[in-house]
């Protein structure tokens, strides 16, 4: 290093919180995905137990669903599951595992008797 | 040895396992140390599945075993005859036996291992079971309840098709009698063995009536076939079956299995003797109680 010269480090620091789990709704597991289906059923486990639930599926990119227990009480599996493979399919491949965000809202209208 | 030995007789106890929370990474390091064409995955000793070569090369190496390895595997209760167990890894063409009761694994048997002790069960020209353990089949299907039927075999004028053209085409006429029947057999129904010199025997759990069919459906089949030298070669069948009504302790099964035998020989020798169309059906009590 030549006499006289300066060294320096510039740092930044950016905070934002954790999300717990740091999945949301749903995450979709590829066959040949880094991480599989009963490992993510253990690490969301100990973040958020039985929150969510693992559904395996018969399909050629896709090897499990894993999602949060709330969905499925509003929306029953064999509605929520094709409708999501579905969707997904244009954009999976193998060795992706995609989480997705999912807003369900029921419209209820009902007459009564004046 | 005999044709009794039950599978955990021959077992390999020691097993190398691993744990469904181990890395493929870690699984595939143990395998090639090893020389192991598979590990068992297991928790607290119960069976989960098994992983194989194939199983982690279709992995990514980040993935838990429990994430790669083959649920619901084939496996052997300790009590199965090793010809069942050989039946189970033909049928599903896998290598590997895990032995297991009640959900515990206890040891695992290779395919190598058992044909080591079957092979003298096995008739080295037509690659069939011999006749003990076609009797072996028919005692432990008497066992379960099962109605069955035996099936007697004898080659028709073997004996001067011998002598006239020589042995050498008599084991080429013996060998595609075997490859002819075995085609025209339900493999998980019926058993198909040599028993004697020219005689061959299936033991099946096809109803009397079915099995008179079957039989009918053999002679057919052995008339369509082109025999070595041009030959015309046809084959007497006896049929004799039933269903074991009553079982009481001390009832001697293996007596019972015998006397089936003995009857489809006895009636595939009158087939022959009367040129009676080719088959001749007995009905064998076997109520023992």
């Amino acid at each position: 290093m030549e006499a006289g010269a300066v060294r320096r480090a510039e740092i930044a620091i950016r905070f934002s919180e954790f999300e717990i789990p740091p999945m949301q709704d749903v995450l979709l597991v590829g066959r040949r995905a880094a991480i599989g289906p009963e490992a993510a059923r253990r690490m969301i486990d100990a973040l958020s137990p039985e929150q969510y639930d693992i559904v395996r599926v018969e399909h050629p990119v896709v090897e499990a669903v894993v999602v949060r227990k709330f969905i499925l009480r509003m929306v029953p599996p064999e509605r929520f599951i094709p409708l999501l493979l579905e969707e997904v399919s244009p954009i999976i491949s193998e060795e992706a595992v995609i989480k997705a965000q999912v807003r369900i809202t029921i419209h209820v209208s009902r007459e009564v008797e004046l | 040895m005999n044709c009794e030995m039950r599978v955990r007789d021959i077992m390999t106890t020691e097993v190398v396992t691993v744990e469904p929370g181990t890395s493929v990474r870690r699984a595939a390091a143990i395998m090639e140390e090893g020389g192991f064409g598979c590990l068992p995955v297991v928790e607290n000793g119960r069976l989960l599945g098994l992983v194989t070569s194939r199983d982690l090369r279709a992995a990514h190496l980040n993935r838990l075993v429990a994430d790669a390895m083959t649920r619901n595997p084939i496996v052997a209760e300790p009590d199965v005859f090793l010809w069942e167990a050989a039946e189970l890894l033909a049928a599903y063409g896998i290598e590997r036996l895990p032995v297991v009761q009640q959900g515990k694994l206890l040891g695992i048997v290779t395919k190598a291992r058992l044909w080591q002790f079957l092979a003298q069960y096995r008739d080295s020209l037509t690659g069939l079971y011999r006749g003990e353990i076609l009797k072996e089949k028919a005692i432990a299907l008497l066992e379960a309840g099962r109605e069955i039927a035996v099936l007697f075999l004898d080659v028709d004028d073997f004996g001067r098709l011998n002598k006239r053209y020589g042995h050498v085409v008599g084991d080429a006429v013996l060998q595609k009698m075997a490859v002819v029947l075995q085609d025209l057999l339900h493999r998980e129904r019926d058993l198909l063995g040599r028993y004697g010199g020219d005689e061959f025997a299936v033991v099946s759990v096809r109803s009397l009536a079915e099995a008179r069919t079957l039989a009918d459906l053999l002679c057919e089949g052995l008339s369509l076939v082109e025999w070595p030298n041009g030959l015309s070669v046809s084959a007497s069948v006896g049929v004799a079956g039933g269903r074991r009504t009553r079982l009481r302790e001390g009832d001697d099964l293996r007596a019972t299995v015998s006397e089936l035998f003995n009857a489809a020989s006895l009636a595939s020798t009158r087939a022959k003797r009367t040129k009676s169309g080719v088959v001749v059906v007995e009905r064998l009590e076997l109520i023992t109680g």
